[in-house]
């Protein structure tokens, strides 16, 4: 049975045929294999996992063949298939995308390009603009350690919602890459949320890559899972683009929790603004980092980048970390705001004083805390959903 | 605003850039062994225990690996340096004794003026690695205060210095603090005796005179319940063509309801790889604050810290950087709170000017049982060129859950609009400049002693020369 630690080339290639892919995509799988073998297994002294142990993770599960991604697609010449079929009926398309936003340069994401079990292709042309979303579900159904890969690619000037879904109740581990390739002018809000049972690991690496004047929006739910460790990453790769990081977290006991992404500013006029919040509850960690990276040639770029935790019970620890890395003298602005703090008191009294039960003082405020964030995602169906359930979570968590 | 030339006038504006004839009375070889580190310690007639802390520490040294953070190191070659100069026979007990070319080089930096004055409390002046002139006003030493160079100390206070070395700073603690403890030499020993409060600032100067020369001072302050101290020290080195390395270790210890506060002014020239350990233990009460300058060293890596370890004692450290052609200022600040009800707050202003690169990089941890922590953590940086570079590494590790900790970071260029209304008030562009960088540091060098804060402003506006075209 192939396992992440034992992967073999045989089994890769077993995988790819298969899923009777075409020859291109196998020689693909094989060059990730090839930089998979060849990269160090992290462990937690090198920086990108200082704060989650790669140990937590257990790796040793088989891997399941034929995971399961769902997709809903409305119609307007949107193709939505696996990745094995548009290998062959999109070549062009699907070879110029596929591991164009997410690159070998890490363990996982190269694991996950030789040996995905389920890919998803999506594709919207370019002019089309969507105005229903689409809806994608990565489950973990069955026990064992699950690749899933979804590549979403925007023509130019499309505009479209995807919402991805993460659900399921095993015990499984989920090393999940997702690529969305915007062309020049697009407009993609990728809306993901995580709604794992307390016995999944999740190692998600989301990158957007934005082209000329393209408009990305990434928002993230993380609601559960055990341990979790995700990068949303954005490449601003050609002058004009736009992204947008969103997140909402929450933790409770026993759970670890990690965001961990990089807005990379390659091309001039470039912006970005990033908010991520947390509520913290029970023996739990959540750790935060961002960096904003400007290269000297990506002038009058503006970025900003936000983090902010709310504490709200003994034993939970928090590490927030903003990094900024500016090689271009001429930015427009660029900064970053980080806290970790409580419940304000004064706020809670206010409310009491005003008839309202401490219960739903509480919860009145955390409500506001987090729809800062979820205001900005543009569907308020699931919006509304994710504070429903953030509010109900922490019930009864403050005293 | 044009790019810096390459001909940047920095090396001709470093004023500091000249060397004396180095006549050493004692000149051990290059390079490092235990033979080297057993005998500075035999030159110094040090007791015993002494030599055995060296040893063990050059053990340390060779064990730890370098960094590999931070800044590229890879051009420090611990073979080539020279560990120990002594330049004079004996310490000098006024002015006039000192050999001419040491005095000649400490006039050219202004010492005895200021020690005319008699502004400044005490004053102590390293040559190389050891200290060659010293004097403490007479009322301080009718007080108790103990302020001499360390080596002087260990020989006739070594109890004091025994029970203090090494309490904060093990030698262990990183590779260039083991360093320092094997081949340390010079530096400074102060003791405030319980509620002693020093009016006026302890001032030192370090120089380096020598190619390729280490400087390896160490700095002990005991700061006794209820006492206060201002220590102010002040580092410049002639231009090499080769690589020199100073890597000193400072360590504070600020007991129950004292205040202490240590001002550096770091103008080494651009050829020195600064690597300083600088740490502080602050008790129930205590008050440490660091005021840090960096303007020059091609390198420095340096985060002075503030451990937190009795209830209510604060920290602060207010830092400021400018980075020229070539240089790198990694420079930050550490908090860690290890008590209840402490509080710390970091102000970082970092400059960067021509390719001149400046990192802020600091931690603030929150331990487990330190209730009710407050930390404030400001970092603003300024780009005056094209090819500048800043950076921002803040660390938040928190494991309470009523501490409230914030961190604000912007980083921007000199305002067109700034410069465009001083231009149009008839201010010449230069001077412009220079108006807007005094003005952004000003939260800082209003810190420092009038003598001090004068001079950064006056080494900054010398270093932005020929940034504008």
């Amino acid at each position: 049975m192939a396992t992440l630690t034992t992967l073999t080339e045989l089994q890769v290639i077993a995988l790819s045929e298969a899923r009777q892919e075409p020859s291109w995509l196998l020689e693909r799988r094989l060059e990730a294999y090839k930089a998979f073998v060849d990269l160090e297994w992290p462990d937690n002294r090198v920086e990108e996992w200082r704060y989650t142990d790669p140990r937590r993770l257990d790796l040793t599960r088989p891997l399941v063949d034929g995971g399961d991604i769902a997709a809903q697609a409305p119609a307007q010449g949107v193709v939505i298939s696996d990745l094995a079929t548009a290998a062959r009926t999109h070549e062009a398309v699907v070879r110029d995308a596929l591991g164009s936003a997410v690159d070998l340069g890490r363990k996982f994401a190269a694991g996950n390009l030789a040996a995905f079990t389920e890919g998803l292709f999506v594709h919207v042309p370019a002019e089309v603009e969507l105005d229903e979303p689409i809806r994608v579900t990565v489950e973990a159904a069955a026990d064992g350690a699950l690749l899933p890969r979804v590549l979403v690619v925007l023509g130019a000037h499309a505009k479209a919602t995807v919402l991805l879904d993460h659900v399921g109740d095993a015990d499984a581990t989920v090393v999940e890459v997702v690529e969305a390739v915007l062309r020049e002018g697009a407009r993609l809000q990728l809306v993901t949320t995580q709604h794992w049972g307390p016995r999944v690991d999740h190692l998600g690496a989301h990158t957007g890559r934005v082209g000329a004047n393209a408009d990305y929006r990434h928002f993230e739910a993380t609601l559960g899972g055990k341990t979790v460790y995700l990068t949303p990453d954005v490449e601003l790769a050609e002058p004009g683009g736009n992204a947008e990081l969103l997140g909402v977290y929450l933790t409770d006991d026993g759970r670890h929790v990690e965001h961990r992404s990089l807005i990379h500013h390659d091309a001039s006029n470039t912006t970005s603004d990033s908010i991520y919040k947390g509520a913290l509850q029970g023996d739990s960690f959540a750790s935060w980092y961002g960096n904003i990276r400007i290269e000297r040639h990506a002038k009058a770029t503006a970025s900003d980048e936000t983090n902010r935790n709310l504490i709200l019970g003994a034993g939970a620890r928090a590490s927030s970390i903003p990094f900024l890395e500016i090689l271009c003298s001429d930015v427009v602005r660029c900064g970053h705001h980080s806290s970790v703090g409580q419940m304000d008191e004064l706020q809670l009294f206010y409310l009491e004083s005003r008839g309202i039960p401490r219960e739903a003082a509480v919860r009145m405020l955390v409500f506001g805390f987090f729809k800062e964030v979820t205001d900005r995602v543009g569907v308020p169906a699931v919006a509304d959903g994710v504070l429903a359930e953030l509010s109900r979570a922490i019930e009864g968590s403050y005293p | 605003m044009s790019t810096t030339k390459a001909e940047d006038l920095q090396l001709g504006s470093y004023k500091y850039g000249w060397h004396d004839e180095s006549k050493s009375v004692f000149e051990p070889k290059r390079g490092l062994s235990s033979d080297v580190v057993e005998e500075i310690s035999a030159l110094k007639s040090e007791p015993r225990w002494m030599r055995d802390v060296r040893l063990k520490a050059f053990k340390q040294f060779q064990a730890r690996p370098m960094p590999n953070w931070g800044s590229d190191l890879s051009g420090i070659d611990f073979d080539e340096i020279f560990y120990f100069v002594r330049s004079t026979e004996k310490q000098a007990n006024s002015w006039d004794e000192l050999p001419a070319e040491i005095k000649n080089t400490y006039d050219r930096l202004g010492i005895p003026e200021a020690e005319k004055q008699r502004l400044i409390s005490g004053v102590a002046a390293q040559y190389e690695s050891e200290v060659v002139y010293h004097k403490v006003r007479e009322d301080l030493e009718a007080e108790g205060v103990i302020f001499l160079d360390t080596d002087t100390a260990l020989r006739e206070h070594e109890d004091l210095f025994r029970e203090h070395f090494m309490k904060v700073i093990p030698s262990n603690d990183n590779k260039l603090a083991a360093l320092n403890t094997a081949v340390w030499s010079g530096g400074s020993f102060i003791w405030i005796p319980e509620g002693v409060k020093v009016d006026v600032p302890l001032q030192a100067y370090f120089r380096i005179n020598k190619e390729n020369m280490g400087q390896f001072e160490r700095t002990l302050i005991i700061a006794e319940p209820g006492s206060y101290v201002h220590y102010v020290e002040g580092c410049t080195a002639p231009i090499y063509s080769s690589d020199s390395l100073h890597s000193a270790v400072v360590e504070i210890i600020a007991k129950p309801g004292s205040r202490v506060r240590y001002t550096t002014i770091q103008n080494w020239s651009n050829n020195v790889y600064n690597l300083v350990t600088k740490r502080a233990a602050a008790y129930e009460d205590a008050t440490m604050e660091w005021i840090d300058g960096n303007i020059g060293s091609k390198v420095t890596m340096k985060y002075p810290s503030v451990h937190l370890m009795g209830r209510g004692a604060r920290g602060e450290v207010l830092s400021v950087a400018f980075a020229g052609d070539g240089q790198h200022q990694d420079a930050g600040a550490k908090m860690v709170h290890h008590a209840p009800d402490t509080s710390s707050s970091i102000v970082s202003k970092s400059v960067s000017q021509g390719t001149g690169r400046t990192s802020y990089r600091g931690q603030v941890a929150i331990h487990e049982g330190a209730h009710r922590v407050r930390n404030s953590t400001v970092c603003d940086a300024l780009l005056l060129d094209e090819h500048a570079r800043s950076d921002t590494y803040p660390y938040m590790e928190i494991a309470e859950q009523d501490a409230q900790i914030s961190h604000e970071a912007s980083v921007s260029k000199i305002g067109e609009e700034q410069l465009f209304y001083l231009r149009s008030r008839g201010v010449e562009e230069f001077e412009a400049m220079a108006m807007i960088v005094r003005g952004f540091i000003e939260p800082i060098s209003k810190e420092l002693p009038m003598e001090y804060s004068v001079e950064l402003n006056r080494l900054i506006s010398l270093n932005m020369e020929g940034s504008v075209g």
